[in-house]
């Protein structure tokens, strides 16, 4: 408890960070903070033109399908894999100064999350003008979906920075054990797909279900393409799951933080 | 009230052999991920009040840093415990988490709250960070167009600002120009007046005597002594001084050694030679060199080759002597060695004098007698003596001429030679031959002589000290001191007694001289030897006079 409070008392060095992150990300650039914007919408163009003219897919609208999973698995992505290095990158920080050590992962985390709520404007724009419109009961499930992802993101982090520290190939592991998670959601392909395959092995459609990010992404698809409300029976999985996440990702930085500075 | 707390702490770090961080290396080569434990600490207790300004002290690496960076929390101890009550604020590493990209003022923000300062909290700050800072319009520039100094002052600015009750600070009071520490000290000296409790890592040991009030010195982990600042940096620097004066003991004691190594290394067939070929000078000056001993023979004109070798066996304390002028032992006595020389090569002229200078003896050719010729080599103890067997009128008026040649006061060491310092060495209290000295103790200088020809002038012994560029600090003889000399024994010698010696720390250089009555040189050696001083007295200059003040 007292370690939140600690967390609580420097929340403004993680609005710093964070802010230094975001505001860091494009300095120098022409356009700077406009290409937090620009950045979905140009790839949204090329999943567009690609998806329509060259990889002809059934699924109508595919790249609003792509799209609305694309988004928050990127910030998943993002969080985790570089998340990696987040402690690594701030070894002058970490042997100088003290701060509760917890901060860089929030930060970092937190950091890629805000960036997706920016995403978000540019995604909420492009589900309207495609024609969707949710209900208000599936957009008010929106922040929940959001705050278990992030929890899980977090809780992942935690657990992946800390150990970098002492075992630095993760860091690469980490850029392999991505791509291959994203092919393990329904992200690229729709969970129908997977559903036919697995038909005859129900046990293997309970594994793929495991993976938490799996009825994240269904959510996300379930609100903004489909316009329905998430379906709540695989989601409390993935809640459960992002909390042990997280109190097994705070439990192991803790331990590990210690010898940081001396490691590093 | 006790704000800090330290109990028994010890910490270890691991001191890897060859580390392997990576999967490949920690699985493949167990053998590199081998370390061992380095226990920088090793059992420190301190209890620090508020308003109190603590200094550690102690060499390099002897953990205080450590100690620091565990009151800082950066790094844990392995045992005992620390209590740090209040806000910490560490003027460890100035600027850490600056972005370089952002504005002075953007980075006040970030740099604060890695503090842990609220929003509020660091606007309430911002314009005495500024202010304090000097940066004045150059706030809003990205902080990669300051200058070193104005980096600096910005971030000890914030951390300064930023209301701690305890400051952690390692040695980084040289920021800026005079003008702000001088601002970053009295400031420093109001936080504590404040009741901010101050802790500083330096080897600024005047900083710690004048700003804190309690010290504590480590040495290898250990607590060696808390107290009283004053008290306790004196003790340290007398430690440190001791520490010195050993050291360059044995710097000097290893170099005699090696150099003694060297020539029994090289003694089998350690050889001098040296030929002469020219014949229109009237003298030569023939030097020759073996480890740091060197001397002169001199010869006149004629000789066309002398080729001489010395030889220090292993395990022997004793040069020996081979020459291709065959020699012929007279006596093997050891206590009397005595060689003769004959047949050498002589054309158009003869070996008239020789000197050969030694630590240990001086030899002359001729000198001795007019008639005989013969070189007498004193050894300790024991003595050598080479005997010339030609020797005819011309060599004795050649000799006798010899007499009357000048002296050149340029060089650093000239004279008659008739009479000559053998040794000169410093003798510390205890009897022992040192060449670091100890300001403020009792040292005695002792200048050995051998006299080759006596002189009916008298003598006067003079001494001198002189800094490195040669100014004279102090500088006597025994007839300056009403000392009528007028025989002394042919080997002997002169103590120069200095009950405390008055120098300050620093390099100097000893002059030693030997004069007769009426101040002729016989052998005055302007840079003997240079010898180094340590002291404890803090002053400046290079004389230390005895004082004691009184305020009223």
């Amino acid at each position: 408890m007292k370690l939140f409070r600690e967390i609580y008392e420097y929340r403004q060095m993680i609005f710093g960070l964070v802010k230094r992150d975001l505001r860091g990300r494009y300095k120098g650039s022409v356009l700077g903070f406009l290409w937090t914007f620009l950045n979905p919408l140009l790839q949204l163009l090329v999943y567009t033109f690609l998806f329509s003219t060259i990889l002809r897919s059934d699924i109508d609208k595919y790249y609003l399908h792509l799209f609305v999973a694309l988004i928050p698995w990127m910030f998943f992505a993002a969080s985790v894999q570089g998340g990696a290095g987040c402690v690594l990158n701030q070894a002058g920080m970490i042997t100088k100064i003290y701060f509760p050590r917890e901060v860089l992962p929030i930060a970092h985390v937190t950091s890629q999350f805000v960036n997706m709520l920016y995403t978000f404007v540019v995604v909420m724009a492009v589900v309207l003008l495609a024609g969707v419109f949710p209900s208000l009961m599936a957009l008010l499930q929106l922040p929940i979906i959001m705050f278990i992802e992030y929890c899980l993101a977090l809780g992942l982090t935690m657990l992946i920075s800390s150990v970098t520290v002492y075992f630095r190939d993760l860091e690469y592991i980490m850029g392999i054990v991505t791509m291959a998670w994203q092919f393990l959601c329904p992200v690229v392909y729709s969970i129908d797909l997977v559903e036919s395959i697995a038909k005859s092995y129900p046990w293997a459609m309970k594994i793929y279900m495991l993976n938490p990010m799996t009825p994240i992404v269904l959510a996300f698809r379930d609100i903004l393409y489909y316009g329905k409300p998430a379906d709540l029976s695989t989601l409390w999985l993935a809640a459960v799951l992002a909390a042990i996440c997280l109190i097994v990702g705070f439990a192991v930085f803790g331990r590990l933080k210690c010898r940081f500075a001396e490691e590093l | 009230m006790s704000v800090i707390r330290v109990t028994d702490v010890y910490k270890k770090f691991r001191v890897y052999y060859d580390k392997g961080a990576t999967l490949k290396e920690k699985t493949l080569f167990k053998n590199r991920n081998r370390y061992e434990d380095r226990w920088v600490l090793k059992g420190i207790s301190f209890e620090l009040n508020k308003g109190e300004a603590i200094g550690l002290i102690g060499e390099n690496g002897c953990g205080k840093s450590t100690m620091l960076k565990m009151l800082t929390r950066i790094m844990y101890p392995d045992q005992g415990t620390i209590e740090v009550n209040g806000r910490v604020s560490s003027l460890i590493e100035l600027g850490a988490g600056f972005h370089p990209d952002m504005s002075g003022r953007e980075n006040i923000y970030t740099n604060a709250a890695i503090f842990g300062l609220t929003k509020k909290e660091i606007d309430d700050r911002m314009e005495d960070i500024i202010e304090f800072s000097e940066l004045g319009g150059y706030i809003d520039n990205p902080v990669r167009t300051y200058s070193s100094g104005m980096y600096m002052r910005l971030a000890f600015s914030v951390a300064i600002n930023v209301d701690a009750d305890i400051l952690l600070i390692d040695e980084i009071l040289a920021v800026g120009d005079t003008n702000f520490q001088a601002k970053c000290f009295g400031r420093l000296k109001e936080l504590k007046n404040n009741g901010v409790t101050i802790v500083i890592v330096t080897h600024d040991t005047n900083t710690v005597s004048s700003f804190c009030n309690k010290a504590i010195w480590i040495d290898d982990g250990k607590v060696v002594a808390s107290g009283k600042a004053k008290t306790v940096v004196d003790e340290y620097l007398r430690f440190m001084n001791q520490k010195l004066y050993e050291a360059m003991e044995r710097r000097q004691r290893e170099k005699e050694e090696k150099e003694r190594q060297e020539a029994i290394a090289r003694g089998d067939k350690t050889a001098f030679c040296f030929t002469v070929n020219s014949s229109h000078l009237t003298t030569y000056d023939v030097k020759w060199k073996m480890g740091d001993q060197s001397g002169v023979f001199e010869l006149h004109p004629g000789i066309n080759r002398v080729q001489v070798e010395f030889r220090l066996q292993p395990g022997e304390n004793r040069w020996c002597f081979e020459t291709d002028m065959p020699m012929r032992v007279l006596d093997t006595d050891p206590r009397k060695l005595c060689f003769s020389m004959a047949g050498y090569e002589v054309k158009n002229g003869v070996f008239v004098e020789g000197i050969v200078d030694l630590s240990w003896g001086v030899g002359t050719y001729g000198a001795e007698s007019d008639e005989g010729g013969y070189w007498r080599w004193v050894q300790d103890k024991g003595e050598i003596v080479f005997e010339f067997a030609e020797m005819n009128e011309e060599t004795i008026a050649l000799h006798k001429s010899r007499k009357l040649q000048s002296y050149d006061r340029s060089s650093t060491r000239y004279g008659l030679r008739t009479t000559e310092i053998t040794d000169a060495r410093f003798v510390n209290c205890k009897g022992e031959s040192v060449i670091a000295l100890y300001q403020g103790e009792c040292v005695d200088l002792e200048i050995s002589y051998h006299v080759s020809r006596p002189s009916d002038q008298g003598y006067v012994f003079g001494m001198g000290f002189y800094t490195m560029d040669y100014e004279c600090i102090y500088g006597v003889n025994t007839r300056l001191d009403g000392h009528d000399i007028a025989s002394v024994p042919r080997d002997g010698k002169v103590t120069f007694k200095i009950k405390d010696l008055p120098l300050m720390a620093g390099k100097y250089i000893l002059q030693v001289a030997i004069e007769d009555g009426n101040s002729i040189p016989l052998d005055y050696v302007k840079d003997y030897m240079h010898f180094d001083v340590v002291s404890n007295e803090k002053g400046m200059g290079t004389t230390f006079i005895k004082h004691d003040w009184i305020i009223e």
